[in-house]
């Protein structure tokens, strides 16, 4: 018997997804707190606490204006600096305990 | 980040290139219950060779550099063979989507002239031949893509998602990698040409917006490497912090080319220019291809302007996943902003 790998876990959730496993409360949760205004969304991954995202800016992020109304379960910030000096990376956790059997990692 | 793509270039709205959408006729041998265009077999309207190979030197002095081929079928297009040999000759980068009907070896020749072929699905087998009246449209469009493998064709499939297909995607999408394509595109039902009244109750509330959403993410991840998973849907704060993609259009200066302002620019059967959608509404029409010589009008570039930066002060605040060229187009037809 093969080990179960990441890709199989996606095509699981998204198995879930598709067939409305995930009731509507649970998305409308997790993608109101997904969208952050003024971010663009590089990438969503799950992790064992639920969600990761990663956003990205080309504005200097206020992170008391990010944290507001939200609880995040860790929250990382990448200034590129001299790389690309405009661009700013936040990283985020949150917890949803309905995904967090997705993770992957 | 900015308003300049990775490659340097200044960015002309959300789309990757400059992108003509080119419907060189309205007739299909399929006639879709859901068909944007309402094509048919007793589609009658045929752009004229001559007139689209003369507007195709203008189009790429404008900074067009991808036509993508739609219709009715374009692999039914008399002319498509010596229409893309010019494209090509031009510099121009051709993809096109079909039925699969046409997509044969013994067309090789014709296909030849392609640098991509995507073939359009409604759903797994069932939904597929609900939504194409037609009892050989699923087995056409498999064997399509095979003939495409084969030939060692890059080849995608074009997804439409209704509420009825939108549980077949995670099945559809492997049984797509299984066939060698490289994409899938995930295309939600929009209400326009034959959805209107009667397809477009299938079209997605805005909880399945979210799940489909989040459906592409999951994909993506599951098939990294392997197929490229797209969806025609973008948070509205995405696009809202992407804003200045428009800039080209909504800051256009003397001697912006019409690639700058307007992308994708629709080209109709009847040679008809029109921005962003083939259904976007009459007032806001470029004119026919001829006009590329003297140039479009400015006033209805400068009306353009005002509805796309109207589009984006309404999804300010706003939470939803949103199909931003039918967004556009809702906003044009409310009439908010009419041309001058």
């Amino acid at each position: 018997m093969q080990p179960t790998n990441s890709k199989d876990i996606y095509k699981a959730l998204s198995r879930r997804l598709a067939t409305r496993e995930l009731s509507e409360d649970v998305l409308k949760a997790v993608s109101s707190r997904i969208i952050r205004e003024g971010m663009k969304i590089g990438g969503v991954d799950f992790c064992p606490y639920g969600i990761c995202i990663d956003y990205f800016s080309d504005r200097p992020v206020s992170l008391d204006a990010f944290l507001k109304d939200t609880t995040f379960r860790a929250v990382k910030l990448f200034p590129y600096g001299i790389l690309v000096d405009d661009l700013f990376r936040v990283q985020v956790e949150m917890n949803v305990p309905e995904l967090a059997g997705f993770s992957a990692r | 980040m900015g308003p300049q793509s990775s490659c340097g270039r200044n960015r002309s709205g959300f789309l990757p290139d400059r992108t003509v959408h080119l419907h060189p006729l309205s007739r299909c041998n399929l006639a879709c219950s859901h068909c944007y265009s309402a094509s048919s077999p007793e589609g009658s309207a045929l752009l004229d060779p001559q007139r689209i190979l003369t507007a195709l030197p203008r189009l790429r002095a404008e900074g067009y550099e991808v036509i993508s081929l739609s219709g009715g079928e374009p692999l039914l297009y008399p002319a498509l063979a010596e229409f893309c040999a010019e494209a090509r000759h031009l510099g121009f980068r051709l993809s096109a989507i079909s039925n699969g009907f046409k997509v044969r070896a013994s067309n090789a020749a014709v296909l030849d002239g392609l640098d991509a072929l995507a073939i359009s699905f409604d759903g797994m087998e069932a939904e597929h031949l609900a939504m194409r009246r037609h009892p050989r449209a699923w087995s056409a469009a498999v064997q399509a893509l095979e003939t495409l493998r084969d030939m060692g064709k890059p080849a995608a499939a074009a997804f439409t998602v209704s509420h009825n297909s939108l549980s077949d995607v995670p099945e559809f999408v492997e049984f797509a990698a299984g066939l060698g394509v490289r994409a899938v595109q995930l295309r939600p039902l929009v209400a326009a040409g034959r959805a209107v009244g009667g397809a477009d109750a299938a079209c997605l509330n805005e909880g399945e917006q979210r799940r489909l959403w989040l459906m592409a993410q999951t994909l993506g991840l599951a098939y990294e490497g392997e197929v490229a998973v797209h969806v025609d849907l973008a948070p509205a704060a995405a696009l809202v912090a992407d804003a200045g993609a428009w800039a080209g259009l909504l800051a256009a200066t003397a001697g912006s080319s019409l690639s700058d302002q307007v992308n994708p620019l629709v080209i109709t059967p009847e040679g008809l220019m029109k921005p962003f959608t083939y259904d976007f509404p009459p007032a806001f029409d470029l004119g026919p291809i001829e006009v590329l010589e003297t140039g479009v009008a400015g006033a209805t570039l400068r009306a353009l302007a005002a509805v796309t930066q109207d589009a984006l002060v309404r999804l300010d605040g706003q939470e939803g996943f949103i199909d931003w060229f039918a967004h556009v187009r809702d906003v044009a037809k409310e009439g908010m902003v009419q041309p001058v």
